[in-house]
């Protein structure tokens, strides 16, 4: 086995190392919530019709929770997705309502007209405020966990204790219409069922129209108890418009009508609940923990009068507290993991023999009774509380069963209530603080063995020369790499098959890591005075701009220790940037920092490609994506409803702008000639990509009326999916053929060296081969043979990406691919002109893969992107899909590529780097001083002949950017560890560590992809030489 | 080194040296006293562009009556008035382009930037201007011809002051993302006393390089 596929080894193994073990401190740190499957049930139902069953009632209180009373009332549930509480207000006063203010005055209009049915809550939501997290919130009473939230696209049925589950048991009907979410949730509940589709976000209609055509024929029949209906609409316009938009104020009107008819058409002995899940942001967005995503909605009205309230209004309740309300009004037992208090004061009031409070003392026992039953399953299943706060909650409640017999009129019993509540609030406190219960012994692992791999591996490829290097990298360390991951693949079965261990993979990825570990510190002892030496060396040769690149390195890994550098790292990424181009800049000898030999025409030349770098990066500041933290308002929170002409005329010149230039200069290489299917498809793929791609753009900007008339049915996604096609196709063909050179025959020559643009290459070692001149064989494309594949990916890449990104966003992404291939030109100059032989060029100076890393960082920025869920694009996910969801993966793929792209073609280009002086000597000559010693005339060909240097190199600087990478992973694990308890660690440490986390695998996959793609070049470039060679001599 | 440049005197630099880290500490110090630091961005603080040049003058004035009456061989640095304003404008522009494109803002905070690009010249460009004159100052910024870092001459000590005066100015950048809501967070407070405390840095480590032993071999080595 030759030594590149050793190389691919090491960086597979190296993938493998950092993956498993980022997931094992990610298993300890990400926590879910122990469910556990227990329900509450009612041993025996009480109808406290017959006086004699109620009378002894307040004497049934030790099994409350097991004693079931009739149903107050039938109920109607209306969810308002991201009803907001402000949506709810009515204030007479506004001249000028904005779209979404007093659009639903049914609801003060109850208020004034009979106060004693009606209630308006302010509706906390528990974060995070996810459409899925917060029903299983309202159903299940439970707090969700953070790894819950990353479900929402996949539902699946809730095998907690629910109350809809508790309906189902007990006899009583439930129908449901609506959000699609619940029927994944709830299967086979209710009693008729009319699910909607909930995945698209652009369609404010469908939904809330199926709702309403169902509704009020349902409230006719006789045979329900709870009648539960999703609406979408106001969520989705949220997404789509914000609530800034008259589409907002539309969709309000059309609730204010719902609920006014619901109210009318309802009977004696029902009552409607109108509820929002969650709020949403100034922009429409929901996910996080802000006020304005928690602030829901509850409103209430009851034919029958409710339960007498001093604080009828602006009271604010927990949304948990709703389960144990509904289940005490429909008479179900609570749901056993609850952890919500009774609102009495919206129990309707039953005419009975018994005085209300008993009642109402009843369920609110039976509520701190179940609280209080599950702290004392959970904590006996697991070790999650404190042992004191244990004892303090069961003595509060002995203390409470105590006070409890003393309450005998209405007015101890308000005194009761207050207490009780106050300890359902401390049970809740001490559940929410220690609910993530981190576990410290996988994180600690974890951390332990990502960072010594990290530091052993950064000895190896940085401490050893080139030969001892390869010396190392032989069958048996790389046999026994892999074999010790096997060995701790069966050792951990071993170990679970007899039971000494629970879990698999973390056991398997500590057993392997710790190997692994073990092989990479014996090569380190091995040759300790080898590394120790040159170590040594590269701290007395190390110049300035070395040390600039490890500050930068150091802060860039130190910031993520801060949550105010995290919420501005767009900026600090940006400030990075703008400081490497400076040194590369300063390189050239201004301000004295450098002695150089470059003429100074060239100089002006490279102070203009620098300042035009600048530019461009400065430019993308326009598309960063503003934090909810930030308190900003970005570019996008304006234009999301209405594009103007100057956008679309942008985003349409650097499409072609870009095709253009990536066109111009493969032709200009050579490279654009012959009828291979790889040269054939990327001369004429792009221009239709973008076609499509455009197209794509206008036909979904129209209304769907005006769509339907100019393009008929057909759907505007067959665009994106050609847009697809051609991306696949080509960059398969490219793999299949790298090779994008065109052979011409002898007697061809005169014909075609006539047209201009061609810049025939001459293979010149297969001429010196070749004695008789006139059978020559000249191949265009030759000299550029190994950057022009990379070229053509990375424009299938970036096409794909743009579509992705949107209009909007799409000329920042053009605008910084630019800056890549501007600083691959200014970098090649310098490092040419410092070059003493060709092998000097193979070493990548670390400034220059600095650059790459911070680009890669910084890419995701100026792409409208931010680290946390909420700003995650989900609209990629309907480009060409159109919101069915019948293969999750496609969408999920869609999501990841527009997040992650800058990863993604970064990690792919990185080769580059490593090409980029052989590419820019020969094809912008102008720029270079003639050199001895260093013969770069015939372009990339002179890379074949150095192979096994380039190969090495390019290994070492994949080795090397991913440590750039897997360092910043370590100080986001680090950092999220020390910040366990921070109060923003849900908000910025775990979604920049998940962000992190995720950008690191797609580096790895990529940086890996890249190097096959080097590999496979070379080969078929080695094939193509030796058959040269055969053929003409 | 430059071209007919001879290494002057250790005293020289040393005085040199010692002047700027006193006046420079004490110009801040009074500054913060006085509540007018943090108005640094301000263009009511143009007095201190003033005081910098005036601290400048005073030292080559000094260096050339205590240097330049003894030895006559240094030659006259050249003065050409235009070309001088017009390489403090083209230092103006560039000082303001450069924060812009670091991510300040393009106009909003115009009096902030150039304040911040008036006192950056002040404290490299005009510092050139007055020490070295027209020509050398060009030929040093623009690296055209290359000073030895470990020698003792005029354009050495100018050159590090340069540097310094820019590296601070572009590390205390790093306090302006933190949230802790402070007055001197503000741009350009913190990059405007980065680039004076640079300055003063610079000016600390030349005359630290002459006292320490290896500044002491150089300076003999150049002035047998």
């Amino acid at each position: 086995m030759s030594k590149q596929w050793y190389y691919v080894l090491f960086l597979l193994w190296f993938t493998f190392t950092a993956v498993t073990q980022i997931l094992l401190f990610t298993n300890g740190f990400l926590l879910t919530r122990v469910t556990l499957k227990l329900n509450s049930s009612c041993d025996q139902q009480l109808k406290c019709d017959s006086e004699p069953q109620c009378e002894n009632l307040l004497n049934k209180l030790d099994d409350a929770t097991t004693t079931c009373l009739a149903p107050r009332s039938k109920v109607v549930l209306l969810i308002i997705d991201a009803f907001r509480y402000d949506f709810a207000l009515y204030n007479a006063s506004l001249s000028d309502p904005l779209p979404y203010q007093n659009k639903l005055p049914i609801i003060s209009e109850m208020i004034n007209s009979e106060p004693q049915n009606t209630r308006l809550y302010q509706f906390i939501a528990d974060p995070p405020t996810t459409t899925m997290q917060r029903l299983k919130g309202l159903t299940t009473g439970s707090l969700p966990t953070f790894v819950d939230a990353g479900s929402n696209f996949a539902t699946h049925e809730i095998d907690e204790d629910n109350i809809i589950d508790q309906i189902h048991k007990h006899g009583y009907n439930a129908v449901f219409m609506g959000d699609d979410t619940w029927d994944g949730l709830y299967p086979n509940r209710f009693i008729r069922n009319f699910p909607y589709p909930s995945f698209d976000v652009w369609d404010l209609d469908t939904v809330d129209n199926g709702v309403i055509s169902n509704l009020f024929d349902e409230i006719q029949k006789d045979d329900w108890h709870l009648i539960i209906g999703h609406f979408l609409g106001v969520d989705h316009c949220g997404h789509r418009y914000g609530p800034y938009h008259n589409e907002m104020s539309r969709k309000l009107s059309e609730m204010n009508t719902v609920i006014r008819n619901v109210i009318n058409s309802l009977d004696k002995e029902s009552m409607l609940f109108v509820i929002g899940d969650h709020g949403m942001t100034a922009t429409g967005d929901h996910g996080g923990e802000s006020d304005n995503e928690i602030t829901s909605t509850m409103f209430v009205y009851s034919k029958q009068q409710l339960t007498d309230s001093k604080n009828l209004n602006n009271y604010t309740i927990k949304q948990v507290d709703f389960v144990p309300t509904l289940s005490t009004i429909l008479g179900v037992p609570i749901p056993f993991s609850n952890l919500g208090a009774t609102v009495l004061d919206v129990l309707p009031v039953v005419k009975s023999v018994i005085p209300n409070w008993h009642k109402s003392l009843f369920a609110l026992w039976a509520n701190a009774q179940q609280l209080t039953a599950y702290i004392k399953t959970y904590a006996n299943n697991t070790r999650t509380f404190n042992k004191q706060d244990l004892d303090n909650v069961f003595e509060d409640f002995e203390k409470l069963k105590v006070m409890m017999q003393s309450v005998t009129d209405e007015i101890l019993f308000a005194g009761f209530v207050k207490n009780v509540n106050d300890y359902i609030k401390n049970v809740r406190n001490m559940c929410e603080k220690v609910w993530i219960q981190f576990d410290a012994y996988s994180m600690a692992r974890g951390l332990l063995l990502f960072s010594h791999s990290i530091i052993f591996i950064y000895l190896l490829v940085n401490g050893l020369g080139d030969e001892k290097f390869d010396q190392c990298l032989n069958k048996f360390v790389i046999g026994s790499l892999y074999g010790l991951t096997l060995v701790g693949a069966i050792a951990s079965f071993i170990l679970l098959y007899f039971n000494i261990v629970s879990d698999f993979y973390n056991t398997f990825y500590f057993i392997s890591g710790l190997c692994n570990l073990g092989v990479l510190i014996f090569l380190c002892v091995q040759n300790f005075q080898e590394i120790s030496l040159s170590l040594n060396e590269s701290n007395k040769t190390r110049k300035w701009n070395d040390i600039v690149s490890r500050i930068l390195l150091t802060f860039s890994a130190l910031m993520l220790f801060s949550n105010s550098f995290i919420l501005e790292e767009a900026k600090v990424m940006l400030f990075f940037l703008c400081s490497l181009i400076v040194t590369f800049l300063l390189e050239f000898g201004f301000l004295n920092m450098d002695k150089v030999n470059v003429k100074s025409s060239v100089k002006r030349k490279i102070v203009i490609l620098g300042l035009a770098i600048g530019v461009l990066i400065r430019f993308s500041m326009y598309f960063w994506k503003c934090r909810e933290e930030q308190g900003c308002k970005d570019y996008f929170a304006s234009k999301v409803s209405n594009v103007n002409r100057i956008e679309w005329i942008l985003a349409f010149i650097c499409l072609v702008i870009f095709i253009v230039a990536t066109k111009i200069w493969l032709r200009s290489c050579g490279n654009l000639n012959g009828f291979s299917s790889t040269v054939v498809l990327a001369r004429y793929s792009p221009p239709l990509i973008i076609l499509c791609t455009i197209g794509f753009w206008v036909v979904h900007k129209l209304p769907r009326d005006t769509r339907i008339k100019i393009i008929g049915r057909w759907s505007p996604d067959t665009m994106a999916w050609i847009v697809y096609g051609f991306t696949f196709f080509g960059i398969l063909s490219t793999i299949i053929k790298p090779l994008c050179i065109y052979r011409l025959k002898p007697n061809q020559l005169e014909v075609d060296m006539r047209s201009d643009n061609l810049i025939p290459q001459l293979a010149k070692h297969v001429m010196s081969a070749q004695p008789k001149k006139d059978d020559v064989p000249l191949v265009f494309g030759l000299a550029t043979v190994y950057s022009a594949a990379f070229t053509v990916v990375a424009v299938y890449l970036i096409l794909l990406w743009c579509l992705l990104l949107g209009d909007l966003v799409m000329p920042s992404c053009i605008a910084l691919v630019f800056v890549l291939a501007l600083v691959l030109v200014i970098s090649s100059v310098r490092r040419y002109e410092q070059a003493d032989c060709v092998e000097s060029l193979f070493e990548v100076p670390s400034s220059l893969i600095l650059f790459w890393f911070v680009m890669s960082i910084y890419l995701f920025y100026g792409t409208a992107h931010q680290p946390t869920f909420t700003n995650i694009a989900w609209d990629a996910a309907f480009v060409g899909t159109g919101g069915t969801l019948n293969y999750k993966l496609i969408p999920a793929a869609l999501v990841l590529i527009n997040t992650f792209g800058s990863y993604l073609i970064t990690g792919i280009t990185l080769p580059l780097l490593m090409i980029a002086p052989f590419s820019t000597h020969v094809m912008l000559p102008s720029l270079f001083n003639k050199k001895k010693g260093v013969n770069l005339a015939r372009g990339e060909l002179v890379i074949y002949d150095y192979d096994q240097a380039f190969l090495r190199g390019a290994f070492k600087m994949s080795c090397k950017y991913i440590m750039c990478h897997a360092l910043r992973v370590f100080s986001s694990m680090l950092s999220s560890t020390i910040h366990c308890r921070h109060l923003m660690v849900w908000n910025i440490f775990a979604p920049k560590l998940i962000f992190e986390a995720i950008a690191m695998f797609i580096t790895l996959v990529s940086v890996v992809l890249g190097y096959l793609l080097i590999i496979r070049i070379n080969n078929k470039v080695d094939h193509l030489i030796k058959q040269l060679n055969k053929q003409y001599s | 080194m430059g071209p007919n440049e001879l290494p002057i005197p250790r005293h020289l630099i040393i005085a040199n040296g010692v002047f700027t880290v006193v006046a420079f500490t004490l110009l801040l110090l009074i500054l913060k006293l006085l509540g007018v630091l943090y108005a640094i961005g301000k263009f009511t603080s143009i007095y201190l562009i003033i005081i910098l040049v005036t601290f400048e003058l005073i030292k080559a004035i000094a260096r050339r009556h205590l240097f330049e009456s003894k030895r006559n061989s240094t030659p006259k640095t050249s003065t050409n008035s235009f070309d001088s304003i017009l390489l403090i404008a083209v230092s103006l522009l560039v000082f303001y382009v450069v924060p812009v494109l670091f991510g300040a803002p393009l106009f909003a905070d115009f009096e902030e930037t150039l304040m911040f690009s008036t006192v950056l010249t002040t404290l490299t460009t005009v510092q050139c201007l007055i020490h070295l004159g027209y020509k050398q100052s060009v030929k040093i910024l623009l690296g055209l011809n290359t000073v030895d870092a470990h020698s003792v001459s005029v354009s050495s000590v100018v050159l590090r002051n340069v540097q310094c005066t820019v590296f601070g100015a572009w590390s205390a950048a790093v306090v302006i993302p933190l949230d802790w809501n402070r007055a001197w967070q503000a741009w350009p407070i913190p990059c405007c006393i980065g680039a004076l405390v640079g300055h003063v840095i610079g000016n600390f480590t030349s005359t630290a390089l002459v006292l320490n032993r290896r500044g002491k071999l150089l300076y003999k080595k150049h002035s047998v």
